[in-house]
């Protein structure tokens, strides 16, 4: 059982803007569950990453992956990034 | 968090996450100290009596500033670990609530260790001393042991808790 679930919630919410303490309002959590997960020392439930989907209105996988996300400019314009380690999630890990 | 929380849960809520000793319990190293102090807190308050014996301003004199800073000392460990065992489970999220387990099985891992040491040594007092164990022999372990029980879940929560998240790169919105 894979115990990574990588995730882009960091930066979905510094582009929608939305602070940890209001996120963690929306979904009913602790703001500091918010951060434990963008850091990947922490892995949401389904429901608390449903819930946090809903949020953002985007489907939970765009959110949580059990792969590493591929850099979002290469999902949008394709290619393949030329960064030197482009195993590197986008987001944190968790 | 499992159940819409009640008016006192808010405010315990608001008192267990306030940010002005935020710096106080930063890092491991502080949160160990704190724990530290703690457990010598705890071990000294009792140990003040015997110490003091019949001398009532001694006693008074001692306990007295001991339970003060054992009080201190407990909020802040309260706080370091934003209110793990002071909340009710509906004013918890799931990460909490798994720490909190956590916590609660490594201290009852720690507890019954701390169990069977005390009876073997006890036991051991009993076939060495001549006139056996007294009472109060018993009851200071007796005591001690009951102290573990009910602190050791939050002295292993604040030593297994996590350094804060950094600071929020978002800014609030402006009102």
């Amino acid at each position: 059982m894979s115990d990574k679930v990588h995730n882009r919630l960091s930066v979905v919410r510094a582009e929608r803007n939305v602070t940890r303490r209001a996120l963690a309002a929306a979904v009913g959590a602790h703001y500091q569950t918010i951060g434990h997960i963008e850091r990947g020392q922490y892995n949401p439930s389904l429901d608390l990453a449903l819930r946090i989907a809903a949020y953002f209105t985007l489907p939970v996988e765009a959110l949580f992956s059990l792969d590493p996300f591929r850099p979002l400019t290469d999902e949008v314009y394709g290619g393949t990034s030329q960064a030197p380690n482009t195993s590197t999630p986008q987001g944190g890990a968790v | 968090m499992s159940a819409r929380p009640t008016r006192y849960d808010e405010t315990m809520i608001r008192v267990m996450n306030r940010e002005e000793a935020r710096n106080w319990y930063a890092g491991h190293g502080r949160r160990r100290a704190w724990t530290v102090a703690h457990v010598v807190l705890t071990a000294a308050t009792p140990a003040a009596f015997p110490l003091a014996g019949d001398n009532g301003a001694l006693l008074i004199g001692l306990v007295i500033p001991l339970i003060l800073l054992w009080c201190v000392c407990t909020g802040v460990l309260n706080s370091a670990t934003r209110g793990l065992f002071e909340l009710r489970d509906r004013a918890l999220d799931e990460r909490q609530l798994a720490d909190r387990a956590q916590a609660f099985t490594v201290a009852h891992r720690v507890q019954l260790s701390l169990t069977l040491a005390v009876v073997g040594g006890l036991g051991l007092l009993h076939l060495l001393a001549d006139e056996g164990v007294s009472a109060e022999v018993l009851l200071a372990a007796l005591f001690g042991l009951g102290l573990t029980q009910w602190l050791l879940p939050l002295w292993t929560a604040v030593l297994r808790t996590p350094d804060e998240p950094a600071d929020d790169d978002v800014e609030p919105a402006a009102a």
